[in-house]
């Protein structure tokens, strides 16, 4: 069968030549779709605390999640710092049922937090 | 001319243009489910692999497993893991929690212009294995 489909190329690159980044649209390759958005808020209090929404979806499907701390998003990051100055870690991982944000402080406390989250259509 | 493919969201008239505050005519990109004027985020390949990173009991390593894309360019990249294939994490996780580099084992990924370059750094623990599942997207990430 013949390759067929469809492409649309950004401004100034030939549909018929472009390469994959020169292309606004192409039927060859999924773009992500997002089933789910949000935000979770969370109070961290302790050395150590998790965040879990409910997803519904019944599968683990590809996130991103970003630290909405103080207005800005930042990715999780293995080092940081916390907002009383501590070392801070905060990973998420996925599953069937929930989305869970782990928070560790290298010190006892409490602060106020929040997460933007992505979920898209494609599973893992 | 404009020329392009554009489709808007319920409610919403492709056609309408704003007037910003500079008196420069726009098309606001929250408007549109599609327009050819902003490239999708395609995932142009994607895949699976399975890592084991050998026991530092006592000392340190880093192991490195190499995909090779073939673009010519470092695109954007994203990979999920997974140590129990229940809980999939996304990538530059610490998976000790010690908040201490006297113990600890994390995964990071970077790429360049041909590979896919993803490092699991162990110090003082105990062999472990991960699967992978890693995409490209085809949008340069420099």
């Amino acid at each position: 069968m013949s390759d067929i489909g469809i492409k649309v190329s950004k401004a100034g690159y030939s549909v018929l030549s472009a390469q994959p980044n020169e292309l606004a649209f192409s039927s060859s390759y999924a773009s992500d779709l997002i089933r789910l958005s949000g935000r979770i808020n969370h109070i961290h209090t302790g050395t150590n605390s998790t965040a879990a929404l409910s997803h519904g979806l019944g599968g683990a499907y590809q996130f991103l999640i970003y630290d909405a701390l103080e207005g800005t998003l930042l990715p999780l990051r293995i080092d940081s710092a916390s907002p009383a100055g501590n070392d801070l870690l905060v990973k998420a991982r996925i599953n069937s049922t929930e989305l869970v944000v782990e928070i560790y402080t290298a010190a006892s406390e409490t602060y106020e937090s929040e997460f933007y989250y992505l979920i898209f259509t494609k599973p893992m | 001319m404009s020329v392009g493919i554009k489709v808007s969201t319920e409610g919403n008239n492709v056609t309408r243009l704003e007037v910003a505050d500079s008196g420069n005519k726009y098309y606001p990109p929250n408007r549109f489910i599609f327009s050819s004027d902003w490239a999708l985020f395609k995932t142009i390949l994607t895949g699976t692999f399975s890592m084991s990173i050998d026991s530092t009991i006592g000392t340190s390593s880093t192991t490195t497993h190499a995909i090779a894309h073939n673009l010519g360019y470092a695109p954007a990249v994203m990979i999920f893991f997974t140590e129990d294939g229940v809980n999939w994490y996304s990538n530059n996780t610490d998976l000790q929690n010690s908040l201490t580099t006297s113990n600890n084992q994390y995964i990071q990924c970077f790429t360049d212009s041909t590979n896919i370059n993803i490092t699991a750094y162990s110090n003082n623990v105990a062999a472990y294995d991960i699967d992978v599942r890693w995409l490209v997207y085809g949008e340069p990430s420099e």
